[in-house]
């Protein structure tokens, strides 16, 4: 197995040679060179210039499955390489030394959290039709989960779908899904019987949004940029096969998702936030402040965050590699990760002060506010940093419901 | 090729190292914790020092004799068990947990990693520290003692406080200054001129105290400069001491949710107000990343002398992020268990008051929380290139 695994590396590393040039950092010896980009949430001029980005990204990501780099845990009749789950880890490893296009909410939603799930729970007929597009990037997917009165509370959402010949009618709104203006498809969980308990009476779609009825609208948030949207659905009609999983089934495929998404975020935040704080450090040293006592130790405790996350993220690894089941523990990641961008934020105030808040074009300086406004995001988006801490105290500590 | 994910251009490389524990690893964890919890069934500040735990040293021979803890990183030659501080530190996490105050970090530790790292000259004592047989500690750094060698033996004066785990010790390994550099001594504190004497102290399960030495003849072990040998034995020592601090820290959120759990308020426990919930899942949160640092340091330290691409350096890193994250850890901890106690937390009687003030201490000890952090970026800043 051992074996396997280091050919396996070795083959990463032979075709990212091939592809992509090497990673080359973020310092103070290169300080002004390349793409100075360090936001939360991807926010570019222009629709076009988004578009353009996420296309980017899904053909990398086409790349990588057609050579046999991605879905590398899905079994073969899936679609995917049937290996073990250290693979993955040992690809993300090689790929973090290369210089890959910048990744998208929206790939990320449809490749790491829609596909895995339909994996698990779609028909045959539905797997047929999306998961290798998915997978590829062809389709992309949003997720219709969150609605104005259900978002921390899910399981109140109330978008109906009704039966009527040879499929459903679905009526309602959903909010805060990234990426839809970009999406061909969303992940939807509606309200299949009124009379069940709330959590049984759900069920999941996959709802093509092209279909009439169906209105995308993009919300503007506070980075100024768009990344999520609402989404209104006025009879839409969706076929009885593209409902996901059994009538009543669908908490259990919302479910499925939002553990994929603890996980994603708790999983592979480490080494994202490594290379950040290398790029703290390096503005540190450029704007001449690594000698400042509240800088050093503003930095010095930062690192110690960040290597937290790291490590525990790796333990996580670890706990799946080893074939232990993943849990609640993914909030522990999740939370985290998401109270370090905070501090990644409180650093770098600390470090430019005043240049910080307006933007005289100096390279790698204003771009910062971009971090600053996208990381309160981040403590919503994926479950709430509250929702995370009950889930620990009551699924890893063991504390009693609340009433 | 196992370590190409490290090869980074930039920025301090971090080898990926195993970080859940063995099978072995574990049941000796379930080891020292029964056999604590038999000897120690629950901490009370009247009887915390180890001197009235333990007034006639039966069970310190005890732990040497059944779980060999004293020699648990001495090498097999000398009759240790031949452990790394991977163990060590599962050990010393354990004996956080139940705020042992045996002086094994004096022993184990300071005495202990200082004499195996000095080489040759002072190994023949591993044994003695291995049994039990001799009690010691260290002072690594010299407070101003001064080596004096005019004749064949050098004599030590100076006066060191606070002087970990130093109550009753029967032997000190000092670090002095002599006149071209730090060395590293042996003084045995029956000699003449030798004071060493208890002090009051916050940490109510650590013994601390002052030793004054005043011409003593000592045992040269190391010279002319020994500044790597105790760079290392240093950054091991916190490793262990940050072990401690997460232990304690998780004996204080055990408690804390077990109280929780049950103690009852407006007709219900107050373990499901959210307010509460979602501080001990801060703590949890706190503790867990204390624990992955703590642990990746300690396997770290095996390493160095294993792996090329491992060094003293590296130690120096892990071991002062492990210092910070534990003592975060600890205090957030230990403060919040005497909150969610409510007044009980705060008596005499409760042993809530125990872990806060071993993280009082322990914050000092070794280094400043601020001194490391200032460390990490001295450590980084000055590394570039590497």
């Amino acid at each position: 197995m051992t074996t396997d695994v280091e050919q396996f590396r070795a083959r990463a590393l032979t075709w990212l040679d091939q592809h992509r040039p090497r990673r080359t950092g973020w310092t103070e010896a290169n300080w002004g060179q390349g793409s100075d980009l360090v936001p939360v949430f991807n926010n570019l001029p222009t629709e076009a210039d988004m578009v353009a980005l996420i296309e980017e990204g899904a053909a990398w990501q086409r790349a990588r499955y057609d050579a046999g780099f991605a879905a590398l845990t899905l079994p073969r009749e899936k679609g995917g390489q049937g290996l073990p789950i250290e693979f993955v880890r040992v690809y993300n490893e090689v790929e973090a030394l290369f210089d890959v296009p910048v990744w998208d909410e929206l790939l990320e939603v449809t490749i790491d959290l829609v596909a895995p799930t339909l994996a698990i729970h779609g028909q045959p007929s539905l797997l047929e039709q999306y998961l290798v597009p998915l997978l590829r990037a062809e389709v992309l997917c949003s997720q219709l989960f969150s609605e104005p009165s259900a978002g921390s509370d899910l399981a109140s959402l109330s978008t109906s779908a009704v039966r009527v010949d040879g499929g459903w009618l679905i009526n309602g709104q959903k909010i805060w899904s990234s990426g839809a203006q970009h999406a061909d498809i969303g992940l939807l969980i509606a309200r299949t019987d009124r009379d069940a308990p709330r959590h049984q009476g759900l069920t999941a779609f996959v709802v093509p949004l092209s279909t009439p009825g169906v209105d995308v609208r993009p919300i503007r948030q506070m980075t100024g940029g768009w990344s999520f949207c609402e989404v209104f659905l006025t009879d839409v009609f969706v076929p009885d096969d593209h409902r996901i999983g059994e009538p009543g089934e669908g908490w259990t495929v919302a479910l499925t998702t939002l553990k994929f998404e603890r996980e994603n975020s708790g999983v592979k935040g480490g080494e994202g936030l490594e290379r950040k704080y290398q790029k703290v450090v390096a503005l540190a040293q450029h704007h001449g402040r690594i000698d400042d006592p509240l800088v050093r130790q503003a930095l010095g405790d930062l690192y110690v965050q960040v290597r937290a996350v790291s490590l525990v993220a790796q333990r996580n690894q670890e706990s799946l590699e080893g074939g232990l089941p993943p849990g609640p523990e993914g909030s522990l990641g999740k939370l985290m990760w998401s109270q370090t961008l905070g501090q990644i934020s409180e650093v770098v105030a600390l470090i430019l002060g005043p240049a910080l808040i307006v933007d005289d074009g100096t390279w790698g300086t204003f771009t910062w506010s971009q971090h600053i406004l996208g990381a309160p995001g981040f403590r919503i988006a994926g479950g709430s940093d509250e929702i995370q801490r009950t889930i620990i105290a009551e699924r890893v500590l063991g504390l009693p419901k609340g009433a | 090729m196992a370590d190409l994910a490290f090869q980074t251009v930039s920025g301090p490389h971090h080898p990926r190292l195993p970080l859940l524990p063995s099978d072995e690893q574990s049941h000796m964890r379930e080891a020292v914790r029964s056999f604590l919890a038999e000897v120690l069934p629950s901490p009370s500040a009247d009887a915390a020092e180890w001197n009235r735990v333990d007034p006639g040293g039966a069970l310190w021979l005890r732990m040497a004799r059944e779980l060999g803890l004293q020699g648990l990183t001495v090498p097999e030659d000398f009759d240790g068990q031949g452990f790394g501080l991977a163990e060590a530190a599962i050990v010393f996490e354990e004996l956080g947990r139940s705020l042992c105050s045996a002086p094994l970090l004096g022993s184990m530790g300071l005495a202990g990693r200082t004499l195996l790292h000095a080489g040759s000259p002072g190994h023949h004592w591993l044994t003695a520290l291995a049994t039990g047989t001799m009690r010691a500690t260290a002072a690594l750094e010299s407070h101003g003692t001064v080596a004096a060698s005019d004749a064949t033996t050098p004599t030590l004066t100076g006066r060191i406080v606070p002087l970990i785990d130093g109550v009753g010790v029967d032997h000190v390994v000092v670090a002095a200054r002599h006149p071209r550099g730090t060395g590293v001594y042996l003084v045995d504190t029956s000699l003449p001129g030798v004071e060493l004497t208890p002090l009051p102290a916050i940490d109510l399960t650590r013994g601390f105290a002052r030793l004054t030495l005043t011409d003593v003849p000592a045992e040269e072990l190391v010279r002319p400069d020994a500044v790597a040998v105790l760079t290392r034995a240093r950054a091991e020592c916190v490793v262990l001491l940050a072990a401690e601090s997460v232990g304690a820290a998780r004996g204080a959120l055990e408690s804390a949710v077990q109280y929780a759990g049950t103690r009852e308020q407006f007709g219900r426990p107050i373990g499901s107000f959210q307010a509460l919930k979602h501080r001990m899942a801060d703590m949890l949160v706190s503790i867990e990343g204390a624990a992955a640092i703590v642990r990746h340091a300690a396997v770290l330290a095996d390493l160095v002398d294993k792996r090329d691409d491992l060094t003293v350096h590296d130690l120096s890193m892990a071991a002062s992020v492990a210092k910070v994250a534990s003592d975060r850890a600890l205090s957030f901890a230990a403060a919040e268990c005497i909150q969610i106690h409510g007044g009980i937390g705060f008596t005499w009687e409760y042993s809530a008051h125990l872990a806060y003030r071993r993280g009082v201490s322990n914050r000092q000890l070794l280094g400043s929380p601020e001194s490391h952090r200032d460390a990490l970026v001295s450590l980084q800043v000055n590394d570039r290139g590497r």
